[in-house]
């Protein structure tokens, strides 16, 4: 299973593809946690083990942009890497180093830059 | 007495009468026209200037004589000296001359000489040195004379050898005759005791003393007692004459020392002395006729000449009154010089004497030499009328004809009275001669006067004469020349002895600057042609060393036979004058210079209208020559309107002899009519009359324009003040009276002019509740002098009520004093009444902007908000359709078998549905973008590159539907890269979509038009219909069913794109032909991509 024992986490405020995306992740061997704002996913974040955070460019407190600057903000969180999401094109805000993809999403391609991105024990 | 003494006295007097009649005769022939007029000055060795004829006279005269003669100067240097005197000393006359006269006398008798030298007239013995060292016994006479400029003696030199040795012979006759017995000598002979008493007396002897007792020693004459007495004591023996008994008694006395008695030797020499005495007198008096000759010749006046004449006269007869008479005119003559005795009182009546007085003077006005009449005679004479009272008596007349050179000199001498006895035939003869010989001096002297006078008058005016005159020999030599000559060649000037000296005097020829050579000089050429040669023009050095500039003139001079004798040379010193001319040429040039000034210059012009001269000016303007113009040339290009009037006005300043002050019009070589002030005034000689007229010629061509300007611009003020219902008025602030124009009283409601308007009026007219406003603002420019303006309501004429607009200003005079006010008025009414209407629709207009500025921003906000809205909704309408799509697509995963075929062809068309969703919103998005700033970088763009990039993003379906596209060279502009790869990818993409039967050709061109590129997409596709072309740039219009795919929005996004670049887009086709799509874009695009203002 291409992510067998990561943790995940999905941020992104509309359910059912939060749901579909936890689904996808599974499938894959992956833990899946959800959050539906920023403020539940820094929670998460700061409470749970995660390994990789699969942000939603819009959600309803923050960007996801913002929310990635909490969690570097906090030494806690500041390691976890995160994967933009969006239903629309790749947002103008976002550096060249982030990591896009837009939805539909390609899992095959998901899953291989998660599994790169993760630093494995 | 022996006859040998007479007989030598007779001699002597023939040669003394030979000499006179010789001398007569070279005077004679002197006075008969030899006698040179031509005075030529000379330099002597004494600077001795005299005339060459009595020169030669006098030298004839005294060459002749037989006695020396010679002149000297005052210490006895010899001037001159004839052959007798040269014989006299043995010494040749060359010696003579120029020798001391003391360096041929004996040591002993220097001093009798100097004594007679020192005296003006003097005689005496003075023993001469004959060269063989002889003694010569000689008498001088000398005279001190006056020539020319020098005083000098005339000495006559006497040679005594001769007399001496007859005196000598006499001597011994005597001696001879006491050697004879005295009982026999016929002669009486005393002997004469120490006392005086008579020791011997022979018979002479005794007759002589009577026939007294010889023994009475008081019976022998005192006389020859103290003869006697005085042998005895000088012990010599002496000779002397003795007057006993009315008898001349020459005695010898000889004293007889040793026995101590005298014996004295008596002889009757009472004849021979009588003749003796009257001989020697003669001689005496012929003596005194040659001293007298030389003396009269020696006179320097005619009136010296006569008072000589009738002193010597007077002497030579031993008369005690003489007189000369002259001028035989009308039986009178005037009474010239008179000599008399002292104490006799001459003719009272000085002046002119009546010859009917002196009737007995007539023979000799007739011509007769000469008249004697003895006292009785005279008395007796029928045409002597007596003396007047107070005239000393005439006892005996004796005259001679005097004639003289000119005819009021001619006349007589006259001697009366002689001391004894009555004129003897000799005196007449002597008093003959005189005369004879006074004529000759006369006419000698007065020639020379003539010739001296002439020669002094000619010296004066020569000397005066402000031009430098000299006289030169034949050779050229310098004779002669005045002050000025010397004042202007200066000094030290070189005397010049002939032609060749000129090379001395600088100068050259002022014309070529050339060296005057000796030869060129006037006087050179007057000697050499014998003709003047006149006006040399030259510069000089002088000696002085200065530079003068002169004009050199000569003549030549002829003697009588027409021979050139020397040139008369003439310089002029014209320095002064070249630099007067220089300044007159300089004034004239200034004066000129001044006509030039003036517009165009000055003229003259004589009374029958002729140009005598006109400035270069006006001349330059009519193309005129002087010549023309002077004859008449100025009527040519006078302008044909002017003519008649300008003639007129001539004739009629001519007429009055008034004022030029014309207007008239020139035609100029530009074609042009020039206008020109002509004005001038009468130029007047000294008599008052008019010479010409002279003025000057002014270019009022610019007063004329400036008047034309003034008239026009009045003329436009009328017209502006007519067509503008303005009317204007002008207040006379002095006498209060106003000029108004018709339309300022029409204004005020008046038809008519009014007869006149005050302030008061106006103030009448105006509302109430306007007037202290309008009389204010009225008064407040009148103190301030300032401009004024106002508006005000009036009540008319007629009782309308109107709106006035007034201004105005002060009109100051030329000292800046306010004189008038002048303004104008304006009926304001209509204007009121518009602005308020206009007042009215603005304020509606500035509500309708505000309204629509409102709408605007309400619109601009709306649609902001609904690209915003556009925007969200095209993002959140996604994420629905994410979800749709991936459950779709995850049930088909997961549940395929399971569902069936049906669920299959269901789950595509969900699929389907979601796709085009998707679609539709991206393009939406990117239209809704494309309204707010999103891609508004602009940059240079290279069109072939963005169409380049189009093609690559379409490269696949290109590939599938095998079209071709081309493209012309195509520009760069400067736009955005993204947006314009996005337009090319739209238009290709359309072009394929709508595609015939054909495979698809597309070219992409590129013109430019002014400030635009004009691109054309142009493809061979289906085409669009004529009604559908304004359609197809809308969004969401999509004209075709399902059969073609897309959104309908990517042409409107093409059009949008390119309008945010400022262009145009438009479409041009018809169905089934294909389809060109236009689009602009600006060459230059501004930064930021706002469309550049057109």
């Amino acid at each position: 299973m291409p992510l067998s024992n990561l943790c995940v986490l999905v941020v992104d405020d509309y359910e059912p593809l939060s749901y579909l995306k936890a689904i996808l992740l599974r499938r894959a061997g992956a833990v899946v946690r959800e959050a539906h704002n920023a403020r539940d996913a820094l929670r998460i974040l700061q409470t749970e083990r995660i390994d990789l955070a699969l942000v939603d460019i819009n959600l309803p407190d923050l960007s996801g942009k913002e929310l990635r600057e909490k969690m570097r903000a906090d030494p806690a969180t500041s390691a976890v890497p995160v994967i933009f999401t969006s239903a629309s094109d790749r947002p103008t805000l976002l550096g060249p180093d982030d990591v896009f993809f837009q939805e539909p999403l390609d899992t095959a391609a998901l899953f291989e830059a998660i599994d790169k991105m993760v630093q494995r024990g | 007495v022996k006859s040998d003494d007479t007989e030598h006295l007779r001699n002597r007097i023939r040669e003394l009468e030979v000499r006179l009649e010789e001398t007569e005769g070279t005077l004679r022939a002197i006075g008969g026209g030899e006698v040179d007029a031509v005075v030529v000055s000379r330099s002597g060795v004494d600077s001795v200037n005299t005339l060459k004829g009595a020169d030669e006279a006098y030298r004839l005269l005294v060459q002749q004589m037989s006695e020396g003669a010679a002149t000297v100067t005052l210490d006895g240097l010899v001037l001159y000296a004839n052959e007798q005197l040269s014989a006299m000393l043995g010494v040749p006359l060359e010696q003579v001359i120029g020798a001391r006269l003391h360096d041929y006398v004996e040591g002993r008798s220097a001093d009798a000489l100097s004594a007679i030298l020192e005296r003006d007239a003097s005689r005496g013995e003075v023993p001469l040195l004959h060269s063989s060292g002889r003694t010569v016994p000689a008498h001088l006479s000398a005279r001190r004379f006056r020539m020319d400029s020098a005083e000098c003696f005339c000495i006559v030199v006497t040679d005594l050898t001769q007399q001496k040795r007859q005196n000598e012979i006499a001597a011994s006759e005597r001696l001879a005759s006491l050697a004879k017995f005295p009982s026999e000598n016929p002669n009486p002979v005393l002997s004469l005791g120490k006392d005086g008493s008579i020791l011997y007396a022979n018979q002479a002897g005794r007759v002589l003393i009577g026939e007294k007792d010889a023994a009475a020693a008081d019976s022998v004459p005192e006389v020859l007692r103290s003869l006697a007495e005085t042998a005895l004591v000088d012990r010599t023996a002496t000779s002397a004459d003795v007057q006993l008994e009315g008898q001349t008694w020459s005695f010898f006395v000889a004293p007889i020392l040793n026995s101590g008695y005298v014996n004295l030797y008596g002889r009757d020499v009472t004849e021979q002395r009588r003749v003796e005495h009257a001989r020697e007198a003669q001689l005496t008096r012929l003596t005194a006729l040659t001293r007298i000759s030389e003396q009269i010749l020696a006179a320097a006046t005619v009136e010296e000449l006569l008072q000589q004449v009738v002193d010597s006269a007077r002497e030579l007869v031993d008369a005690r009154i003489a007189v000369s008479g002259h001028g035989f005119e009308s039986n009178q003559f005037r009474v010239g010089r008179v000599s008399h005795a002292e104490g006799l009182a001459p003719c009272p009546e000085a002046g002119l004497f009546n010859m009917e007085r002196g009737g007995v003077y007539l023979p000799l006005i007739e011509g007769t030499p000469s008249i004697r009449l003895r006292a009785a005679d005279l008395l007796a004479h029928p045409l002597w009328w007596g003396l007047p009272d107070g005239h000393a008596p005439l006892r005996g007349l004796l005259g001679a004809r005097l004639v003289g050179a000119h005819s009021d000199v001619n006349g007589l001498i006259m001697v009366s009275d002689k001391r004894e006895g009555e004129f003897t035939a000799e005196d007449e003869s002597l008093l003959t001669q005189l005369a004879a010989v006074a004529s000759l001096a006369l006419q000698h002297l007065e020639a020379r006067n003539d010739a001296v006078s002439e020669k002094n008058r000619l010296q004066a005016v020569v000397d005066s004469l402000p031009v430098g005159v000299a006289i030169l020999d034949s050779q050229g030599g310098n004779i002669r020349s005045n002050d000025a000559f010397e004042e202007l060649w200066g000094h030290p000037r070189p005397q010049p002895l002939e032609v060749g000296d000129y090379a001395k005097f600088k100068a050259w020829w002022e014309k070529s600057g050339n060296l005057v050579q000796p030869e060129e000089w006037a006087s050179a050429r007057a000697l050499r042609e014998g003709e003047a040669v006149v006006g040399q023009l030259m510069k000089i050095e002088t000696f002085d060393g200065a530079n003068r500039i002169v004009l050199n003139s000569a003549a030549p001079i002829r003697d009588a036979k027409g021979e050139i004798a020397g040139c008369v040379v003439a310089i002029q010193d014209i320095t002064d004058l070249r630099r007067a001319e220089e300044a007159l040429r300089r004034s004239e040039r200034l004066y000129r210079a001044i006509g030039e000034s003036i517009d165009y210059g000055v003229w003259v012009c004589e009374p029958d209208g002729r140009n005598v001269y006109a400035s270069e000016s006006f001349l330059k303007l009519v193309g005129l020559t002087q010549q023309q113009c002077s004859d008449f040339g100025w009527g040519d290009v006078l302008h044909p309107d002017d003519a008649e009037r300008t003639v007129a006005a001539w004739i009629e300043c001519v007429r009055t002899g008034g004022n030029w002050d014309v207007e008239h019009r020139y035609r100029g070589v530009d074609g042009k009519w020039h206008p020109i002030l002509a004005r001038g005034v009468p130029v007047r000689d000294e008599k008052g009359e008019i010479l010409c007229w002279a003025g000057i010629n002014l270019d009022i061509s610019i007063r004329k324009s400036a008047e034309q300007a003034a008239r026009d611009s009045e003329e436009r003020l009328a017209f502006a003040l007519e067509t503008g219902k303005t009317g204007a008025w002008d207040l006379d602030l002095v006498d209060h009276t106003a000029y108004r124009s018709l339309e300022h009283d029409r204004i005020f409601g008046y038809p008519d002019l009014l007869p006149r308007w005050t302030f008061e009026m106006f103030l009448d007219h105006v509302l109430p509740e306007d007037r202290a406003m309008a009389e204010a603002k009225f008064l407040r420019a009148l103190e301030t002098g300032g401009d004024w303006a106002f508006e005000c309501r009036i009540r008319r004429a007629d009782g309308e009520l109107r709106w006035i607009w007034g201004a105005g200003r002060h009109r100051r005079d030329a000292s800046g004093a306010a004189r008038r006010l002048a303004g104008i008025v304006q009926d304001i009414t209509d204007r009121k009444l518009a602005e308020e209407r206009i007042a009215g629709s603005y304020e509606q207009a500035r509500q309708e902007i505000a309204r629509r500025q409102e709408v605007e921003a309400d619109l601009r906000r709306s649609n902001e908000d609904l690209s915003q809205f556009a925007f969200a909704i095209s993002h959140d309408l996604r994420s629905p359709l994410n979800a749709v799509t991936s459950f779709a697509r995850q049930l088909k995963e997961d549940y395929q078998k399971e569902l069936g075929e049906q669920a299959d062809t269901y789950l595509s068309y969900i699929t389907g549905a979601t796709d085009r969703m998707r679609r539709l919103i991206t393009d939406l998005l990117a239209y809704s973008r494309l309204a707010d700033d999103g891609g508004s970088e602009a940059a240079s763009v290279n069109i072939d590159e963005a169409l380049r990039s189009a093609e690559l993003n379409l490269q696949e379906r290109i590939r599938e539907t095998g079209t071709a596209i081309t493209h012309d060279p195509l520009p760069d502009v400067a736009a955005n890269f993204t947006l314009l790869v996005q337009l090319f990818q739209n238009l290709l993409e359309n072009a394929m979509k709508f595609r015939g039967e054909e495979a698809p050709r597309i070219h992409v061109s590129a013109e430019r038009q002014n400030q635009d590129w004009v691109f054309c997409v142009s493809d061979n596709g289906i085409g669009i219909a004529q009604e559908h072309l304004d359609q197809i740039f809308r969004i969401f219009k999509r004209l075709h069913g399902d059969e073609f795919e897309g959104t309908g929005i990517g042409l409107a996004i093409c059009k949008k794109i390119v309008e945010r670049h400022g262009g145009r887009m438009w479409v041009e086709s018809e169905l089934g032909k294909g389809a060109r799509f236009y689009f602009t874009l600006p060459v230059r695009v501004a930064v930021g991509g706002q469309p550049p203002v057109r």
